[in-house]
């Protein structure tokens, strides 16, 4: 007679290692196939910057204007003054969020005696607010305000249009001269 | 009567069972932590910055509207280890790569763009991304290939600049994601 002889404990034993080694195995099966069914991504980044800087370039278009006093018409009457609106003001602006900047003119001496020099740029759509006619002085005196980022080109009628005007203001303070030079200043400044 | 198992060699097959199951244990918790992993590496950045010497033509002029990065201004490593060694180089696997951008600030104006301008170096194979594309906030393919490649060089083109663009510093994060086909 053969028998098989294993205690109690010890079957219990062998059952336990038994159930322990299936989880394993279904562990390492089940991980297997996760590695299957996902698809491996990995990242990485850098930064890209770029740094926009502010822009203030202006530029007259002619070189030299000239203006003459004249004859009148009429016998009694006053001389007569000169204009000319050959000029324009090309300029190129950018600013940051909610700034301006404003364009002053001046003389670079006083005017002669009995004459006045006024001038009125007319600037684009977009590129800045008329201040009207300004007469001019050595001081300077906005001639565009409100002007924020804009180009106003560089053909030969772009930008804004300056009208200068000679006017005869005492005419028994006028003197004969040759010709009296001035030179105007025009800045394109930040407003505060 | 006569005994086919003995006490004795029930308890050394218990013995080995636990011993084999413990070393199975032990390779599942490890080899978990070995999993092989397709990675990308990206190098170098990009800044650019933009003034009175972009202008056109001086003062009335827009600004220059495009400007382009250096051909290798970013360069790309795509790598998975799995034997640690030489032999890695002709380990056989498919990726592909995507790009976005997440922006910290950006104006909507400028328009980023991206192209692979090399191939870098690698046995396998790479195609797609030579013609510029818009990086945009949201995910698109790029360019794919297979195993192991290195030093793939990138080009970026800022376009749509002018003076409108408000001064400022802007900045995003452009980010490459590898994928295993």
């Amino acid at each position: 007679m053969r028998q098989n002889l294993i205690s109690k404990s010890t079957r219990k034993e062998m059952r336990k290692m038994k159930k322990l080694l299936v989880v394993v195995i279904a562990g390492m099966f089940l991980l297997g196939l996760s590695g299957i069914g996902m698809a491996q991504t990995g990242s990485d980044n850098h930064t890209v910057t770029i740094v926009i800087n502010e822009i203030a370039e202006i530029n007259v278009t002619t070189a030299s204007i000239t203006l003459t006093v004249t004859a009148p018409g009429t016998p009694g009457a006053d001389p007569q003054g000169d204009t000319d609106n050959t000029t324009y003001l090309q300029y190129t602006s950018t600013v940051a969020s909610g700034q301006t900047r404003t364009i002053d003119a001046k003389l670079d001496a006083a005017m002669l005696s009995g004459l006045s020099l006024a001038v009125q740029a007319t600037p684009g759509s977009g590129e800045g607010t008329s201040a009207g006619s300004v007469t001019l002085s050595t001081t300077d005196q906005s001639v565009i305000t409100s002007i924020g980022s804009c180009a106003t080109g560089t053909g030969g009628t772009d930008g804004a249009q300056v009208t200068y005007t000679l006017s005869v203001t005492d005419p028994t303070q006028l003197t004969i001269n040759a010709g009296a030079n001035y030179t105007v200043t025009y800045t394109l400044t930040d407003d505060a | 009567m006569k005994f086919t198992f003995s006490s004795i060699s029930i308890f050394k097959m218990i013995r080995l069972t636990r011993h084999i199951t413990f070393i199975l244990l032990f390779i599942l918790i490890n080899g978990n932590h070995q999993a092989q992993q397709v990675t990308i590496t990206v190098t170098g950045s990009w800044s650019l910055t933009i003034g009175s010497s972009d202008l056109q033509g001086g003062a009335g002029s827009d600004l220059n509207s495009t400007y382009q990065s250096a051909t290798n201004q970013v360069s790309i490593n795509i790598d998975k280890v799995v034997n640690g060694n030489f032999w890695d180089w002709f380990v056989n696997y498919n990726w592909r790569v995507d790009v976005e951008k997440q922006d910290t600030n950006w104006d909507s104006r400028l328009q980023l763009w991206v192209h692979r301008s090399g191939n870098g170096f690698g046995f396998g194979s790479i195609s797609g991304g030579t013609n510029y594309q818009q990086v945009t906030n949201s995910t698109t393919s790029f360019f794919s290939g297979s195993r192991r490649r290195f030093w793939i060089t990138i080009q970026y083109e800022l376009r749509n600049v002018s003076v409108q663009v408000p001064v400022d510093t802007y900045s995003t994060l452009v980010i490459y994601t590898v994928t295993e086909l």
